[in-house]
């Protein structure tokens, strides 16, 4: 336990050692406020961000295309994986377009996508649900898989019915390759989203970035850059403790 | 000793050879032999006799390409009780469910889980000394316990016959020792009929009313053997002579098989 309040102590420490040094920099180089503003202006700038709730409007704007992004891929991530896991004819078949898919950077549709299907927030969507997608259909497929010849035994003695099968074990036992799928989808699409906001839109965390841009404005690009960042450790952050409490009885989440 | 509950009659399994010049493998070759009520009867021969496999097609888990499997089953009525319990050589536990969630596995897909079935597994856990470890998670437990619950989920839905299939191959010697004369007290107040299979000389005539005595190449029949030492037997059986006598004869058997 004491061990644990020292890392953590280190850990906040580092962090102020790293404020503290750009301060030191910034001061003793005399860099000028349009290449690298003083740490206090980010937090200025974000308090005025959030006075006049331009953060908060654009950073929901992100999140919701984020949740339903995400909700669709993965959703539509696991049906389809379970579905060529079964079915080996249909998986064969269609592997070499789902391998050329997969390797394809999805990014590269996003301004496809915004013609497509304009600035709002369905373009945005459409990337999320894709870039979503394959890991967790991958991992889908790996998972179910990988169930053990001797469960169907045990099931078939048991006599089973198919439903039970994928209810009862199928499922359970892709569990954790699922999570580790889920848990790469959510920081992709994260990726996603801003992207496809900086491609072009009306809103979001990646319409702030263009704006900074456009207005030479660092300032506000780096107190993106830090919300983003966090956007995306506490998401990930959240996905972990979800995982934790599925999957009590999996080796992974073995404590001491 | 009157009935048979299980009957094989001239089973034998051939393995298509996958490739055109590839050779059909005889694995089974015109078995044939009677379980009779409350036995113990185990198939005895060296890896790749195809005694596995025999359980398997038993149990009707893989087919046969010949021969014919009799089941007389008092529950045969009930389509949706199992007729077996099945004991693989891995526990074969569902990692996600405590012991007790697993023992009560069968039920569940029964989908007919009663307050007394309930007591009867926590009974059947006491049995097998596993009191205490109802809310474990199978990597919690050591091989022997995952194996007294493997056991006790194949006893929970009270069926007549037990196919156990190496149930304690991969176990250290000592850990097979105190779970055989487990399986014996269990055989003993529960009254089952149970087929064992297993390739360890000395577990067989320990355990067995009759061996089946099982040859390669193809998989056959060698003998059909009845152990004739009296019970309760414990461990002073394995240093009797008759015991020694049993072990010997087997042992010669097998060697002149190859």
């Amino acid at each position: 336990m004491k061990k644990k309040i020292n890392s953590k102590l280190l850990s906040f420490l580092f962090l102020v050692l790293l404020i503290a040094l750009w301060k030191i920099i910034v001061t003793v180089f005399n860099v000028p406020t349009h290449i690298l503003p003083p740490p206090e202006d980010i937090l200025f700038k974000a308090i005025q961000l959030v006075q006049t709730s331009v953060l908060q409007t654009n950073f929901l704007a992100t999140f919701e295309e984020i949740v339903i992004g995400f909700s669709i891929g993965a959703i539509l991530g696991m049906v389809m994986g379970y579905i060529l896991a079964k079915i080996e004819i249909l998986e064969k078949a269609l592997s070499p377009y789902i391998l050329i898919f997969q390797t394809a950077p999805k990014i590269s549709l996003a301004p496809l996508f915004v013609l497509w299907f304009g600035l709002g927030i369905t373009s945005k969507v459409v990337l999320i649900a894709l870039v979503t997608l394959f890991p967790v259909m991958i991992n889908m497929i790996l998972g179910v898989r990988s169930t053990d010849r001797n469960y169907y035994y045990l099931l078939k003695v048991l006599k089973a019915n198919k439903f039970q099968i994928m209810t009862k074990v199928e499922l359970k036992n892709a569990l954790p390759y699922l999570m580790t799928g889920t848990r790469l989808a959510l920081v992709m699409s994260i990726t996603a989203a801003v992207i496809g906001e900086m491609m072009g839109s009306r809103a979001g965390l990646g319409f702030l970035l263009i704006l900074g841009n456009e207005m030479y404005d660092i300032t506000l690009l780096l107190t993106v850059i830090i919300v983003i960042s966090l956007l995306s450790f506490f998401l990930d952050i959240g996905m972990k403790k979800l995982q934790e409490k599925l999957l009590v009885w999996h080796e992974s989440t073995q404590k001491g | 000793m009157n009935e048979p509950v299980v009957s094989v009659n001239n089973i034998s399994k051939i393995f298509k050879g996958s490739k055109k010049k590839a050779k059909d493998f005889v694995a089974l070759e015109n078995i044939s032999f009677d379980v009779f009520k409350g036995e113990f009867v185990s198939l005895l021969g060296p890896s790749g006799c195809g005694k596995s496999t025999l359980l398997k097609i038993i149990s009707n888990l893989i087919p046969s390409t010949g021969g014919k499997i009799d089941i007389y089953n008092e529950n045969e009525t009930e389509k949706k009780i199992p007729q077996f319990g099945f004991v693989f050589q891995d526990s074969v536990l569902l990692p996600w469910r405590t012991a007790l969630d697993n023992a009560l596995f069968p039920f569940e897909i029964m989908s007919n889980k009663k307050k007394a079935d309930e007591k009867h597994v926590k009974r059947l856990f006491e049995l097998a000394k596993l009191n205490g470890f109802e809310d474990s998670y199978p990597r919690q437990l050591s091989g022997g316990m995952k194996q007294r619950v493997a056991i006790v989920r194949a006893l929970s839905y009270n069926p007549e016959i037990l196919l156990m299939d190496e149930p304690f191959g991969a176990l250290d010697a000592i850990t097979r020792d105190e779970l055989n004369n487990l399986l014996l007290e269990i055989w003993h107040s529960t009254k089952k009929t149970i087929l064992f299979v297993t390739h360890s000389i000395s577990e067989a005539v320990y355990l067995s009313d009759r061996i089946i005595v099982m040859g390669t190449k193809p998989g056959r029949v060698l003998e059909d053997m009845h152990i004739d030492i009296p019970r309760p037997r414990d461990e002073d059986t394995k240093l009797s002579p008759e015991f020694f006598n049993y072990v010997k004869k087997l042992r010669v058997m097998l060697k002149n098989s190859e």
